[in-house]
């Protein structure tokens, strides 16, 4: 499989587009880049089962955004009906364009989720939880045992619900689920207990340098002082920039302090964890053509949003036309999202013949 | 009702009123409803009603036009539609609109934001909103967007281009936007400070319904549609193209990795 890394860089690929171009023309094909993707390689996983569900959701909110603004707004030449003007808000002309601009902004949303979708069905979460930063290890730790506490929750819940049909109970409404529901707590506290003892065993959470109590501890409060210093520095940074004439020099400048500041204390607390890696991921020669792909669709998005930002975006309404404009180079760029998909079909189809070892050396 | 009732004719008598309940109150409903949307329409007759719209631009110089309507009220955003200025609106927010640009002032809205000289700090310059009912003396700052404000025969709309404190010039009232009872169109350019426009006044056009615009420079025939915003429809082809790349792509994926 692909490196975690690649991934990441896929998604911020992607990701970008969907959130800034507000044309129906690129979210088309960022959707068939992702929908390709996701076939190739998120079909096997079992998150990638929820995929169709995050597509069934994305064209619902396509059907309610050109409902919606179709009804609330009124502007635009070509209308094919009329409402009552005494009715509230939907009185008035209902007008093709205003439909058309609620189709689009439902595509982007629809775009966004199958974006994200598709990144949660190729993705290895575990590996992804191993990639957070040295500074976050408390926080990667509990995302992942709330990651592997959820299904097993699921499966005792199964275990439970099976054993009291044996014992003849029977699960109608609600009242029912009583005996469900009391084991399962009973059996979730006793695992959350278990969990913590283990983790104290193992020495989550406890004194790294035992000799330094008290500098430990000092430590940690100066570390957090520093982080609340920081993030009032980019509040008032950004209070100068927006709200106060004449501060943009001394807003950009407290922001740019804030945030050195913040990434002094964030890697200072990283530097107290020691990690080691049992099992590394190798990072292969397919990783380094994705990452390259992605860096040209980011780069081409970001060309061609400044040099022509009349044809990244898109406005129905009049004196605009109804076609939205389109810009072949970022199309083609876009379409390079879609290369991670090709590149796997390729090597699978190689490895047929030579069985390629596994990616992961010990 | 009177309770001796029984029998046979008690049923007789209850059977078509259940059935004729609900039905009654559905027709009741149509007639609310069909009432609501026949009472505009019937409103409108007699001779067309007129309003007035000033756009005042950054330099002080203002446009009126003088706008003919068959319905007793319309929208500020329908004068402003059915005069053929050039404008680029944000409808987006889905409370109404926003002004974005005018004849050629001001954000180039898709590309850029639409209060595009209102971010950050400093000056803050937009397309402000006027009205001035009939008979008023002064200008009121709409408090309703250009879709909700109602602009009734012999009241002015005006669009000024400022941060607010701008008012639109006084002097033009209604009287003085649209002067001649002739139903026709008329247009003409008032200066404040230093701008040496001459005043072009009052070319008529045929009493059609529709006002007609008149500049010096430009056919009044002429849609107020700027061509470039219009895209190549060349680029489509690719467009397809590409399309079909991702579909072929997509078949090939789908077929290899159903085995």
């Amino acid at each position: 499989m692909f490196h975690t890394l690649t991934w990441v860089i896929w998604l911020v690929a992607a990701a970008v587009p969907a959130f800034t171009l507000r044309n129906p023309l690129y979210q088309v094909l960022i959707l068939g880049a992702s929908w390709i993707v996701y076939l190739a390689l998120g079909r096997t996983s079992p998150v990638g089962r929820s995929w169709g569900t995050f597509v069934r959701i994305g064209v619902m909110f396509v059907a309610v955004a050109v409902v919606f603004n179709a009804l609330s707004s009124h502007y635009g030449t070509i209308i094919l009906f009329r409402l009552p003007q005494a009715w509230p808000i939907v009185g008035g002309p209902i007008t093709l364009e205003a439909a058309i601009a609620g189709a689009v902004n439902g595509l982007g949303l629809l775009t966004i989720l199958v974006v994200f979708a598709t990144f949660n069905a190729v993705v290895d979460h575990y590996q992804l939880l191993r990639a957070t930063p040295a500074f976050a290890f408390q926080v990667g730790t509990v995302i992942s045992i709330a990651i592997t506490f959820v299904p097993q929750m699921v499966l005792s819940a199964t275990e439970i619900r099976q054993a009291q049909r044996i014992r003849g109970h029977r699960f109608r409404g609600i009242r029912d689920l009583l005996p469900l529901v009391m084991p399962l707590l009973a059996t979730s506290l006793e695992r959350a207990i278990q969990l913590a003892e283990t983790m104290e065993a193992r020495g989550f959470a406890t004194v790294l340098h035992p000799d330094s109590l008290e500098s430990t501890h000092r430590r940690a409060l100066l570390a957090q002082a520093g982080l609340l210093a920081a993030l009032l520095g980019l509040l008032a940074g950004l209070f100068l920039l927006t709200f106060v004439a004449g501060g943009t020099i001394w807003g950009l400048g407290l922001l740019i302090l804030s945030i050195a500041g913040m990434g002094i204390v964030l890697w200072g607390q990283g530097q107290q964890v020691r990690r080691s890696r049992y099992r590394r991921v190798r990072w292969r020669s397919h990783d380094t053509l994705v990452a390259i792909a992605c860096g040209i669709t980011l780069a081409a998005v970001i060309a061609g949003k400044l040099a022509t930002p009349q044809m990244m975006t898109y406005s129905p309404y009049p004196p605009n036309s109804l076609l939205p404009p389109f810009n072949p180079y970022v199309g083609a760029a876009l379409l390079l999202l879609a290369l991670p998909a090709v590149r796997w079909q390729v090597s699978t189809s190689e490895s047929e013949q030579t069985t390629e070892p596994e990616g992961i050396q010990p | 009702m009177n309770a001796g009732l029984n029998g046979p004719g008690r049923s007789f008598l209850r059977i078509p009123a259940g059935w004729a309940r609900p039905r009654m109150r559905a027709c009741l409903v149509w007639l609310i409803l069909m009432a609501a949307l026949l009472v505009p329409g019937l409103a409108s007759a007699g001779e067309p009603n007129r309003a007035g719209l000033v756009v005042q631009f950054a330099d002080g110089h203002a446009e009126t036009i003088c706008i003919e309507f068959e319905e007793d009220e319309i929208t500020g955003s329908d004068l402003l539609i059915r005069s053929g200025l050039e404008a680029v609106v944000d409808p987006s927010s889905g409370l109404g609109i926003i002004v974005c640009r005018l004849e050629g002032q001001g954000c180039d809205y898709p590309a850029e934001a639409c209060f595009c000289q209102c971010s950050g700090s400093g000056p803050c310059a937009y397309w402000n909103y006027f009205y001035r009912e009939p008979g008023q003396d002064s200008w009121t700052y709409a408090a309703l967007g250009a879709l909700r404000h109602k602009a009734r025969p012999g009241s002015v709309d005006a669009w000024v281009w400022g941060d607010g404190s701008t008012l639109p010039a006084a002097e033009l009232t209604f009287e003085v936007v649209c002067p001649s009872p002739t139903p026709a169109a008329t247009q003409f350019v008032t200066s404040t400070p230093q701008e040496p426009v001459p005043p072009v006044t009052a070319v008529t056009s045929a009493p059609t319904p529709e006002p007609t615009q008149t500049q010096p420079v430009e056919p009044p025939a002429s849609l107020p549609t700027p061509t470039p915003k219009g895209p190549d429809i060349s680029s489509y082809w690719l467009f397809g193209g590409l399309v079909l790349i991702l579909a072929f792509a997509g078949v090939v994926v789908w077929l290899r990795t159903k085995e």
